[in-house]
């Protein structure tokens, strides 16, 4: 840190190599957003750039002090998600937040921040941990080459022709196993975590009709 | 597009770890200044508009993707190709350090850091110096500095450390002042108080989508109070960001959200209390 201080370029780039994965992990789980989640990244690094002499190890690690202000920009970022108006319209139809309170809540409860929060208190951290877990348990519910797909894409950035080439399957193979693995998920999440979870499937076009049956396995098709 | 093939286009846009970002770009072609050229997302917006169904679906889908990001296993990676750029991006919009400038006067100072503009001495770097602000705020930074050293040579290091913190602050807003007035498209907004008086300032580029917002009379602030920062587009309210304290001075830098335009006639910079019922303390109108 003294040397950031002193403006040497490479400590900054040696940081950015000790701590990148897991400020973009935190500001990820927070936003769900690939992009965003970089964006949150660069804003953390352009901090500790800029404010360097305002950490003090005496209270805290500068591991925790980076994702305390990747949170703290990513909470920015779900705020002003919240107050769009097409997110604003989406949320309130799955009677998600529609306000800061809102918001706040579900970043206070555990329900946004995933395992992100720097300092976490014990409740928040445990249903935090408890979500994470239903949703691991979900996942390992679903059929394996479907879950493969869908975690390569999420959380390991491949493109569909990307997992075609890794996996030796056709594109439409893949296409139709993501979209089936997604819906699958949400019928198992939906039963974990009950009616309130706004992850239900309406009856007019459901998600079975437009992704083919989850049970039996159906057709992993070609489109 | 129908039914079938939004959802299929939003499931896409969820499983490539995108969507928020998606529903953000068809939500600022809603905007007044904002446009989509994409015609799949052109179709997709004008679907939503129209069908509550696909809007409750998109909404499942969006706490779908939330529900996948908090289970994000310990093996992600930050992209090997966002190193260099975002290196690159701290490199040439970071404040500029010259501790060698600062002489042997404050040599030990734990924060030998000043804001200087980061552009070259051109005519545009020259005029952007005149505005009052600038010099202004470099000169508190640098009192801020001298300040640093003293606390430091009597060995109060709370006070020491508080005053890092507003030197850090104060000059990471000299420096996104400098960085913005040297664009050649920067504007600037003052922001008044209820009464009408000057109370704040922004300066902004349309260009490049940053902007600086600073107040020396948000009261309470340094207690705890958090201010928001919006942008105010007809009936439309875009978060900005939480003011940061920096001791007298509150402030916000960045770059405005996704699919915002800076500076169009008519909208508003507001910023007011994060409290139930809070009236805008500071406005200010393009």
């Amino acid at each position: 840190m003294a040397s950031l201080v002193a403006g040497d370029e490479d400590a900054l780039g040696a940081l950015y190599d000790r701590h990148s994965d897991a400020v973009f992990r935190a500001a990820f789980r927070l936003l769900g957003d690939r992009g965003q989640a970089e964006d949150v990244l660069q804003e953390t690094m352009l901090a500790l750039w800029n404010r360097a002499e305002t950490y003090d190890a005496s209270v805290a690690s500068l591991a925790a002090w980076l994702l305390t202000i990747a949170r703290n920009r990513a909470v920015d970022r779900l705020r002003a998600r919240a107050r769009r108006p097409v997110s604003t319209l989406l949320s309130a139809a799955a009677g998600a937040a529609t306000d800061d309170t809102a918001v706040d809540r579900l970043v206070a409860g555990g329900e946004l921040v995933g395992v992100a929060a720097a300092r976490p208190d014990p409740a928040t951290a445990a249903e935090a941990s408890w979500l994470a877990g239903a949703v691991r348990d979900a996942l390992a519910a679903i059929p394996g080459p479907e879950r493969q797909a869908l975690e390569l894409a999420y959380y390991h950035d491949l493109s569909q022709s990307e997992i075609a080439a890794r996996l030796g399957w056709p594109l439409g193979t893949v296409k139709t196993r993501t979209r089936r693995a997604l819906a699958r998920l949400r019928v198992v999440l939906a039963d974990a975590l009950g009616p309130d979870a706004g992850l239900r499937v309406l009856p007019a076009v459901s998600t079975v009709e437009a992704f083919g049956t989850l049970t039996g396995g159906g057709s992993d098709g070609s489109r | 597009m129908d039914h079938v093939e939004v959802r299929q286009w939003l499931t896409d846009a969820l499983a490539g770890g995108v969507l928020p970002s998606v529903l953000d770009d068809l939500a600022a072609a809603q905007a007044p200044s904002g446009a989509s050229s994409d015609p799949a997302a052109q179709a997709v917006r004008a679907h939503l508009t129209a069908c509550d169904a696909c809007r409750t679906e998109a909404g499942a889908l969006m706490t779908t993707g939330a529900l996948l990001a908090a289970a994000t296993p310990d093996d992600v990676l930050a992209p090997v190709a966002a190193r260099e750029r975002i290196l690159r991006t701290v490199r040439e919009t970071g404040m500029v350090r010259v501790p060698a400038a600062l002489g042997p006067a404050l040599a030990g100072s734990p924060a030998p850091v000043v804001p200087v503009p980061a552009a070259p001495a051109t005519s545009t770097a020259r005029r952007r110096w005149r505005w009052p602000l600038v010099p202004a705020l470099a000169s508190v930074a640098m009192a801020a500095v001298i300040v640093v050293g003293l606390v430091v040579v009597g060995d109060v290091s709370h006070q020491a450390a508080v005053a890092r913190s507003e030197v850090a602050a104060l000059a990471e807003l000299a420096s996104a002042n400098g960085r913005i007035l040297a664009r050649p498209d920067h504007g600037q907004l003052p922001l008044a108080g209820p009464d009408g008086t000057s109370r704040g300032m922004v300066v902004f580029s349309p260009s490049s989508g940053q902007l600086a917002v600073w107040s020396d009379d948000l009261v309470g602030i340094a207690s705890g109070t958090r201010y928001d920062c919006f942008l105010v587009q007809g009936p439309s309210l875009t978060l900005i960001g939480w003011m940061d304290d920096a001791g007298d001075v509150a402030y916000w830098v960045g770059q405005a959200p996704a699919g915002v335009t800076l500076g169009h006639a008519g909208d508003r910079i507001v910023v007011q209390a994060e409290v139930p019922g809070a009236s805008p303390v500071l406005s200010g109108t393009f």
